[in-house]
Formats: C-alpha cells, sequence, structure tokens
C-alpha cells in the first residue's frame, strides 16, 4: 500500500527554465482550482507555491510546530497598529490547508451588488452555478451531521432557540470527518478536503506541475503582455537557493488578498487600485464558561451559526482553540490569565463576524513584506458591539456562569446588568481581540478601470495575460466564509480563458 | 509568537530611546529592585538584556500560583529566543525594539530604573501602564508581549494537565496508520478527487 497523494519531483539543486500554456502563482482556493480546471482542458500548467508541500503525515496537531510551518509569519502576523492578527497559510493548499472547512455559497445580495454597484458581467448566483455546483462536488460539501455537532456548537443554538434567535449548522468539505479537531492544523486524517487533498492533486492528475519552495518575484513584460515571471527555488532540505524561470502564455497571481497587491506592486503592476479596497471581516469573540465541562477542544471546532443578525452584517458562529490561540487572546494576564485559562475544559466559544463597511489597504515595507493598514471603523464598531451583546445573552441563555469578553477591561458579565460594559467599552487598536481570517478585496473586479483593478473575469485593467484569482477579486466583503466563493471565482476564470481560448492560448 | 509591533515603521520609539538611553544611565539605583536572571545557556538571537528583560516580563504577565505552573518554569524567554532566531527580519526588528524599549523607556511612565530593576509590584504596575497606555504604541507593545508570552506557555506541553487539555490524538489514537499515524493511507476517502466532470 501506498499514499495516494502525488509525488512530486522538483530538481532543487538548479536553475529551472520552464515552458507552459499558463503559470499560476499560489495554490489556495482561487489558484488550485484554476490550475487544476486548465489541466483538466489539456492546458500545460504550472503551479508556483512560496509554501512547502506538507503533507498528512507531517502535521502533527502541536500548535508549536504547525503555526510555524503553515501560516504566514507563524501566525504573528498582524495590521501595521497590530491591533488586528491575520492569519493566512503559506502552504500548498494555502489557507484551506489551515482553515475551519466551513462552506457557504456566496450571498446573492452581494453578487447583485456587484453587479449593479460595480458593472461586473455574468457574476449572478446563476451566472456562477456551473462552478459552484463542480466545485462542491470535488469538495464534497454537505451539512455537517447533527451528531458531530459538539457540546461547544450545540450550546450556541441551545442559547439562541431559549432567545427566540435562528440558528443552523453548517455545511463543511469534510468526507468521513473523525472529528479530531485539528483542522486549522492540517487534516492529519485527509477528511478536511482542503485544496491541499482535492485540486492540487487532481491538478497534478490531469499534468500539471507543482513547484513547492517557489517564490515568485518579478515579472518580464512586452508591451501589455507577461512574458515570463522569475522566482527563488528554495531547497526545503538545505536551503540552498536557485532561480525559476516560466515562460507562459497566462499568467494568475493567486497569492491571496494580501500577498496578491504586494507582488504586483513591486512589480509596479495595475493601477492604483492594486491594494486598496481591503476588507477583513473583522471578527472578535467572546467565551461563555460553564458550570458542567465542555471540552471545546473535541470535535468539530465550527459548527453553529446565528443568522438573526445578518442582514445587519453581523454573523455569529461557534468556534474553539487549542490552548496557546485561545490563551493568547483572551486579554487577560497576571493572576487572572492563569486563573481563567483554568476554566478551559469548561468555555465555550464563538466569534462575531462582521461583513466590514471599513476599507483599509496594503502595501509593501522596507523589508519588502505586507504592511497592512486596517482598523474597524465607527458602523463596524457598533456592529462589534451589538454582536458581542447578542452572544452574551445567548451564552448566558444557555447556562453561562458568565461570559469574558476579550478586552484589556477584563469584561465578565454575568447578567443584563453588565451588558452596558460593552456598549461602553473602548473598541480601539490593542485594547479587545480582533482577528481577520478573510481577507478580500485588494485587486477588486469591475467594469470601470477608474473604480477597480481587474475586470469582470479577474484580468489586470490594462493587462493582456495577466489574471488575478483569489479572494483579492471581492469588490466588497462576502459576510460569509469565502472559500467556496473563491474556488468557485477560480473555475469561472478557467471558463472564460478555455471559452476564449484564441485570444489567450 | 503574536509579536506582531510594528514599531520599527515609526520613529517614535528610535527616537525616545536614543533620547532616553543617556538620562538613564545617570539615574540607575539598584535598591529594591527584583532579581534579575539570566539566561541558563547561549543565546541564538536575544541579547542577555533583552532576554532579562522578557524574562522579568513573561514572570508578571504569567506568575507562578500554588499548584500551577507559570512562565518561569517554562523558560518562555528561551523559547522565544529559539523560535525568533528563524522568524523573517521584520519580526526580529520588532522584537528587539519591543525588549529594549520595554526595558529602557520606564521614564516615559515616570519610573526611574530600567524595567528588570524595578520591584516586582513596580514591574507589574508599569505593564499595567502600557497595557492602559493612551499611546497606542505602548499598547501595541503590550499587547505583542504578552501574546507571545501566553502563546508560548500554552502551547508547551508542560501547562496542559493545568488546564485539562489532553493533546493530540496522534500518540493516542490509531486510525490504521498507526498511533504516531506514519503509516501509508491508500486513497482520499473522498471519491471524487479524480473524477473527470464535463463542463
Amino acid at each position: 500500500m501506498t499514499d495516494w497523494m502525488p509525488k512530486i519531483d522538483v530538481a532543487y539543486d538548479r536553475d529551472l527554465d520552464l515552458v507552459a500554456d499558463a503559470c499560476v502563482i499560489g495554490t489556495g482556493a482561487g489558484g488550485a482550482v484554476l490550475a487544476s480546471e486548465l489541466a483538466e482542458a489539456g492546458y500545460s500548467v504550472i503551479m508556483l507555491e512560496k509554501g512547502g508541500y506538507h503533507t498528512r503525515k507531517a502535521f502533527n496537531q502541536q500548535e508549536r510546530d504547525m503555526m510555524p510551518l503553515l501560516f504566514e509569519e507563524g501566525g504573528a502576523r498582524t495590521t501595521k497598529d497590530g491591533g488586528i492578527s491575520v492569519l493566512h497559510g503559506s502552504t500548498v493548499g494555502g489557507s484551506t490547508t489551515v482553515n475551519w472547512a466551513i462552506c457557504f455559497d456566496p450571498p446573492e445580495h452581494v453578487l447583485a451588488e456587484w453587479a449593479d454597484a460595480h458593472g461586473i458581467a455574468g457574476i449572478t448566483l446563476a451566472d456562477l452555478q456551473p462552478s459552484l455546483a463542480k466545485v462542491r462536488r470535488i469538495l464534497n460539501v454537505q451539512p455537517i451531521p447533527p451528531e458531530a455537532v459538539p457540546e461547544n456548537g450545540r450550546l450556541l443554538l441551545e442559547g439562541a432557540r431559549k432567545l427566540g434567535m435562528r440558528g443552523g449548522i453548517f455545511e463543511h468539505n469534510r468526507t468521513q470527518c473523525l472529528s479530531s479537531g485539528f483542522c486549522i492544523l492540517g487534516c492529519a486524517y485527509d477528511r478536511k478536503q482542503s485544496m491541499l487533498v482535492t485540486y492540487v492533486p487532481r491538478a497534478i492528475h490531469f499534468g500539471a506541475r507543482l513547484l513547492p519552495h517557489a517564490e515568485a518575484r518579478t515579472f518580464e513584460r512586452e508591451g501589455d503582455r507577461i512574458t515570463a515571471v522569475h522566482g527563488v527555488l528554495t531547497n526545503p532540505e538545505t536551503g540552498a537557493k536557485h532561480q525559476v524561470k516560466v515562460r507562459a502564455k497566462v499568467f494568475s497571481v493567486s497569492g491571496g488578498a494580501i500577498s496578491t497587491p504586494v507582488l504586483l506592486k513591486q512589480n509596479g503592476l495595475g493601477n492604483a487600485h492594486v491594494g486598496r479596497n481591503l476588507t477583513v471581516h473583522p471578527t472578535t469573540a467572546a467565551v461563555g464558561v460553564f458550570d458542567h465541562d465542555v471540552k471545546g477542544y473535541q470535535g468539530i471546532h465550527f459548527t453553529t451559526y446565528v443568522s438573526d443578525l445578518e442582514s445587519e452584517g453581523i454573523l455569529l458562529e461557534s468556534i474553539f482553540a487549542y490552548p496557546g490561540l485561545l490563551g493568547s487572546n483572551l486579554f487577560r494576564w497576571g493572576s487572572g490569565a492563569i486563573a481563567s485559562m483554568a476554566q478551559y475544559e469548561r468555555m465555550a466559544a464563538a466569534i462575531v463576524l462582521l461583513h466590514d463597511d471599513g476599507r483599509g489597504a496594503v502595501d509593501v515595507d522596507k523589508w519588502g513584506l505586507p504592511e497592512i493598514d486596517y482598523w474597524v471603523n465607527g458602523k463596524d464598531q457598533d456592529k462589534f458591539r451589538k454582536g458581542l451583546i447578542a452572544l452574551a445573552r445567548i451564552f448566558l441563555a444557555a447556562g453561562a456562569r458568565e461570559v469574558l469578553v476579550p478586552h484589556s477591561e477584563g469584561l465578565v458579565i454575568r447578567g443584563e446588568a453588565d451588558l452596558g460594559r460593552i456598549e461602553r467599552m473602548a473598541i480601539e487598536p490593542n485594547r479587545m481581540a480582533v482577528f481577520s481570517a478573510h481577507q478580500m478585496g485588494t485587486a477588486a473586479m469591475g467594469s470601470d478601470p477608474e473604480r477597480s483593478a481587474t475586470d469582470s473575469w479577474g484580468r489586470l485593467h490594462g493587462m493582456d495575460n495577466l489574471f488575478v484569482c483569489d479572494g483579492s477579486l471581492f469588490p466588497t466583503s462576502l459576510g460569509v466564509n469565502p472559500q467556496i466563493t473563491i474556488a468557485a471565482m477560480g473555475d469561472r476564470t478557467a471558463r472564460h480563458l478555455i471559452q476564449e481560448a484564441p485570444r489567450y492560448f | 509568537m503574536s509579536a506582531g509591533a510594528r514599531l520599527s515603521r515609526r520613529h517614535f520609539l528610535e527616537s525616545t530611546l536614543a533620547l532616553g538611553a543617556g538620562w538613564l544611565a545617570g539615574t540607575l539605583t539598584l535598591s529594591g529592585c527584583a532579581p534579575v536572571h539570566y539566561p541558563d545557556r547561549s543565546l541564538r538571537f536575544l541579547t542577555p538584556k533583552e532576554w532579562a528583560a522578557l524574562d522579568a516580563a513573561s514572570t508578571q504577565l504569567l506568575p507562578r500560583l500554588p499548584g500551577k505552573l507559570g512562565a518561569q518554569d517554562l523558560s518562555l524567554a528561551t523559547a522565544a529566543d529559539a523560535l525568533f532566531a528563524s522568524a523573517n527580519p521584520r519580526l526580529q526588528n520588532d522584537l528587539k525594539q519591543l525588549l529594549n524599549s520595554l526595558e529602557d523607556l520606564t521614564w516615559l511612565n515616570l519610573r526611574f530604573q530600567p524595567f528588570t530593576a524595578l520591584a516586582p509590584a513596580d514591574q507589574k504596575a508599569y505593564l499595567s501602564n502600557w497595557q492602559h497606555s493612551p499611546l497606542g504604541l505602548q499598547r501595541q507593545g503590550f499587547v505583542a508581549i504578552s501574546k507571545l508570552c501566553a502563546m508560548l506557555f500554552y502551547m508547551n506541553p508542560a501547562s496542559w494537565p493545568q488546564i485539562g487539555y489532553p493533546g493530540p490524538w496522534i500518540g493516542r489514537y490509531d486510525f490504521g496508520q498507526g498511533t504516531d499515524n506514519q503509516g501509508d493511507l491508500a486513497a482520499n476517502p473522498n471519491p471524487h478527487v479524480f473524477e473527470r466532470i464535463a463542463p
């Protein structure tokens, strides 16, 4: 018996000069699908991935080893004022390798706004259906079985039900899940159907070539056409570096909404909208402390949601985290920190995720690294307050003895009388836990080059053959977990390229 | 781990650090100070001064309580030294600036000894000043250092018994690939991965 994952053979001991029909930079939800679809259609494809080809056997379920291995900056990336932790993957499969596997189709009203306000063609839910259907099949999207909802997720729904609020159980992309709960440290059992175990091996199966540890740096350009990309290939065993050059007819930058604008800006590609319009789904959390064991670390961490406030751009989702992530985001220290974490087994947690109104930007700093400028605007601060109050009420209704709000004032909510403290709390950088696992919008699509970075199909305005294919394309934030929409955009971009093949190939 | 301070892109700390260093040197007194600890082995990235500042801060942030481990028990400063030895240059630069600021800029909060020379109660009060500071950079520094310490502390398996976390499944359960999970898996359990699907 041999492991099923495709073996790859990369010559890390020499410079490489390669030729393909298409070169896709990045193997996350957008890039992997685009590469696979083009390969399936018979085109030669090379995938350049800055991160490593880390697979099941490398995933040891320990934060201290997996965070540095799988996340950008080891999970330590933040906005430039430190106010928001910015989590995204840096490994084959991108953020899908380290996400919680939640699946939402794109909300119809958001797509309508993209069409109406931004002039994007072919973006209605009906237009996207063929792409969504294929993506959902290959990722094996299905409802989480009710019996797989652990106590942590059940408590959110129970509290919501008692308050007359609407809730539900997510769809996810897992197959025969073992409910180990280690999804964001890489699934050690290949049950989470990330790009790492679906579209990337599928692309290789159909003939695409994967080069991990290959960081794209510069583009060769002739007029409005890109002719080649140059990168650095790092030997994962020795650290020795070589050059890699890929000549192709079509290029896609698919590094995610933080890395994509950095690469484009470093090369002077695109208009002034590249790097602008950043949205992040700002997220904060609250922790309910119960009198019984919840053992939130057991089972699937993200299972249930409350949608009453969705029309206001607020989604409440159950979540849990390993000790390092949870302990470092409680915003408690001294003896209070030790005492709070001593209740770890009796904690349930949930997040407040915002369909953000605010916008930020990504630039390049003196180190050549992303400088992320974003803070939650006034309108979104009000949403945080409203969401946290709803969450506190839900946990209290579910029987929580107290609710911990991760704020520097050490807020503890024990009843209705305490909720005013949330109303009054200062929402400023580094006064409360705010994080982002979804970055979007920094190469937004639109029909008008004066208002957007890319056209309706993700092609950079002013360029003939350079596409963006990741969450950067979203003109607004999505309001729900975005992996399915990003994957569908990859499929949609591939369909466009194949339909218009004489123009591109 | 989450030492995300972006102090390098602001001139504030660099200029105040330079301004304060000479002044501070003339005001050092060692009476009533906390014992300064030094690393028990050679450092890979931090200087002894930086290590000592982090060690002192971590002791205040995660103190040893009766029957519970604290930061000192897990040598968090030494763990940070190892972690940051391979971090990118921005993170390295930010951590060094942060620790040197913590140690030397006490005068900004009207304290006239380096952080490591303050009495434990004063160290605690000084950190609280940073936490609640109207200066965004001090709050940023506090959050960076407290998150780093908490992350290193709770990622360490030695801390898990006191919170009831049983740790990874690997090493405990066998799903056909051995308890170490290193055995081969014949196929992805998802049958659609290699299925050819007509457009």
